[in-house]
């Protein structure tokens, strides 16, 4: 590994960490092919970094937004059961399945979230009266209105079924729940886009951890490859989550509709065969 | 376009309450703590041989950190922030406890046996993980 390959790893690692972290989306999906295909790094070794990427900018940038209030912590824990269980179904499988057809399957999924993403979406009062026994209901103070936000997330047991499906194809294809989990939380699930992002940030950490403690123990980490990448989502972690708390929400909501027709538009490609 | 929350006038609770001061307080203690081993396991590293790539198995770990071999305190940052999440976990747990929240406590706990399981249940079906 030569200087120019470190700083490359260290550049990218930063501009994946500071988007990743801005929309909620851990990072990991753009690091593996940038590290394998414009630096050469064995896929392996490309999928182990990203995979401990992802969960220090998940450590970097939940703390950050934790610290604003953002991440809805209840309603994380109640989706994060389903997810990590299909996750763990998901890796188990994976001999059995076709990555074709799961490509393809994510993409539909994801044009379908971006779908949901673009209708607009009613109200939701949060005191309204109607009962939460599990106490999802969630209050921040948003610094680009300069205004409490207070919310109350709909449709949750949908919401832990399609986060089950989430955590399923992505424990398959060995990706970040992210791209699923936002537009989930914000489409269907009725919560503000930037509660859905931090609380996403919160969550890809959790389900990142255990495939990164399995490459870790297959001897999969490579320093080389892993130090200056730390190193780099470290700092683009700090930046666009502070970027995230900022920005105006339709901003975030833009930029994240963007990245989503981006990534399932080249997994529907691969899918077909045609790249 | 969006998903247009209301505007509430009150000031921020966090959800439960306490349990979000305490995350954050241990993912910096978990993130700083990590990042200093890792730098200083770098600097070391770099003064003697620069990095050769490998890590330290987690059986090995202890013995490499008491020969204070620049690749153990290496190994040892990245250990840390893999394991930061789970900690965080237990440390939402304790909170929980605390404040007899049997339902947020139930989901923590699940939450972490299911992310436990995962890697015993991997290793063990797949073979070496």
């Amino acid at each position: 590994m030569d200087d120019v390959s470190t700083l490359g790893i260290f550049f990218m690692s930063m501009a994946a960490g500071g988007l990743g972290s801005m929309c909620g989306l851990g990072g990991g999906i753009f690091l593996v092919p940038l590290f394998s295909v414009l630096l050469g790094v064995p896929l392996k070794i490309a999928i182990a970094a990203s995979a401990v990427s992802v969960v220090v900018n998940s450590l970097t940038g939940a703390g950050i937004y934790l610290r604003q209030k953002m991440v809805n912590v209840r309603l994380t824990l109640a989706l994060q059961i389903t997810t990590a269980i299909g996750a763990l179904i998901g890796g188990l499988l994976v001999v059995f399945a076709p990555e074709r057809v799961l490509q393809f399957v994510f993409a539909v999924i994801l044009y379908v979230m971006i779908f949901i993403m673009l209708r607009p979406t009613p109200i939701i009062e949060a005191d309204d009266g109607s009962t939460d026994p599990y106490g999802f209901r969630g209050t921040y103070f948003d610094p680009s209105l300069s205004e409490t936000v207070s919310y109350f997330p709909v449709r949750i047991r949908l919401g832990m079924f399609l986060s089950g499906i989430a955590g399923f194809i992505s424990g398959m294809l060995g990706v970040g729940g992210g791209p699923i989990k936002v537009p989930l939380m914000n489409g269907v699930m009725r919560l503000p886009v930037k509660a859905a992002v931090a609380s996403s940030t919160y969550m890809v950490g959790m389900t990142a951890s255990v495939s990164a403690l399995i490459y870790y123990s297959s001897g999969l980490v490579d320093t080389r490859v892993a130090v200056p990448a730390v190193m780099g989502i470290l700092l683009g972690a700090q930046v666009g989550s502070r970027l995230g708390t900022r920005a105006p929400a339709m901003l975030i909501r833009r930029v994240l509709i963007v990245i989503l027709i981006v990534l399932a538009t080249v997994m529907f490609v691969e899918a077909l065969g045609l790249f | 376009m969006d998903s247009l929350p209301q505007k509430a006038t009150e000031e921020p609770e966090e959800s439960p309450p306490g349990a979000g001061a305490v995350l954050t307080k241990t993912y910096a203690f978990v993130s700083r703590s990590a990042m200093a081993i890792l730098l200083l396991g770098l600097v070391m590293a770099l003064v003697q041989e620069g990095l050769t790539g490998e890590v330290v198995s987690l059986f090995d770990l202890p013995r490499a950190l008491v020969a204070f071999e620049p690749v153990a305190l290496i190994s040892l940052g990245l250990v840390l922030f893999l394991f930061g999440p789970a900690l965080g976990l237990i440390s939402l747990i304790i909170v929980f406890i605390r404040r007899r929240e049997r339902v947020a406590m139930g989901l923590a706990i699940a939450v972490l046996t299911v992310i436990a399981l995962t890697l015993p249940v991997k290793v063990f079906l797949l073979g070496g993980a």
